[in-house]
């Protein structure tokens, strides 16, 4: 809430929603970034899958899980709790990711200006 | 100015001065002879036609006859206008709901408020169900209920276009193969 609020009423640059990523991704830190690891999935079996577009992202192979699960043990599908959960947990967990991808952006872009004014103000 | 007043006066001025030859006039009575009825009533079954009404009375007999049979008296009786609306001898009730009637009054069908044989007005069966209440003043009529309705669906329409999205905002989501995407972890 008050977020939304800060964008309505502040002139920082802040980056939309569902964007891209501008600076180096290595920028800033101590020493070098993990890689994300793809689940050893491969594209055929996703499609044979007939696993939706949006949903072939880094928990995949957990959806697949509980896509097995529930044809295991359909109609008791609440069996497969622990499935569904460890899906829905990878997810929120992406989630997590990219808002902090998020406010890097934002606090990155709020630097380029600072240094930006010092520079102008030096020239001055 | 005078060019206006002369435009709009155009039609008239055409009009009084090419006078048209031809005109129509037709009536309801050439298009759907009275006979007419008769015969499509014919189509009928015997058993069907028992329980139609008959045709429009035209003798001063027939009339008292048709009052007679909805159990009204000849002066009382009015039936529909046979131009307009042809409804053969069937009588043009006024319609009155459930809530109009006396409740102290003894029915003999207190569930319709209607007695036995009597005759019903031709749209007796739109004052069923939830049109019960037809005809009765109500403490907020029917459209100022709707007006106050909608401008309550307005208002809430109005807010959700002004109030802003309050979702955390998130950078475009990672899929693999598309780009290269880092944890937050060092090596």
């Amino acid at each position: 809430m008050g977020n939304s609020f800060q964008i309505m009423f502040s002139s920082d640059p802040f980056p939309k929603m569902d964007t891209e990523p501008t600076f180096d991704p290595m920028f800033g830190f101590k020493g070098e970034r993990k890689k994300r690891v793809m689940p050893a999935i491969s594209e055929d079996d996703l499609i044979a899958a007939k696993v939706p577009t949006d949903l072939r992202d880094y928990c995949v192979h957990k959806y697949l899980d509980y896509q097995r699960c529930y044809m295991k043990e359909f109609p008791f599908v609440t069996r497969c709790y622990d499935e569904v959960h460890h899906y829905l947990q990878c997810e929120y967990e992406d989630d997590v990711l990219r808002a902090k991808e998020y406010e890097r952006e934002r606090r990155l872009r709020l630097r380029e200006l600072r240094k930006q004014k010092a520079l102008e103000a030096a020239a001055a | 100015m005078a060019a206006i007043r002369n435009c709009r006066n155009l039609s008239k001025i055409l009009s009084v001065k090419n006078k048209s030859f031809i005109n129509f006039t037709r009536t309801y009575e050439e298009l759907v002879p009275e006979s007419s009825h008769e015969f499509f009533r014919n189509d009928f079954l015997p058993s069907q036609i028992k329980y139609l009404p008959n045709l429009y009375p035209k003798t001063k007999e027939e009339w008292n006859a048709a009052a007679a049979r909805y159990g009204l008296h000849p002066d009382e009786y009015k039936p529909f206008d046979p131009v307009r609306n042809y409804n053969g001898d069937y009588p043009d009730l006024p319609l009155i709901s459930y809530e109009a009637k006396d409740p102290y009054y003894p029915w003999d069908h207190p569930s319709t408020r209607t007695n036995h044989e009597e005759a019903l007005p031709m749209d007796f069966h739109e004052l069923l169900g939830d049109r019960q209440e037809y005809g009765i003043r109500q403490p907020i009529e029917h459209g100022k209920a709707t007006l106050i309705g909608w401008s309550i669906f307005g208002v809430l329409l109005t807010l959700s276009y002004l109030i802003p999205e309050t979702n955390q905002f998130l950078l475009a989501k990672q899929y693999p193969g598309q780009g290269e995407h880092y944890t937050f972890e060092l090596k």
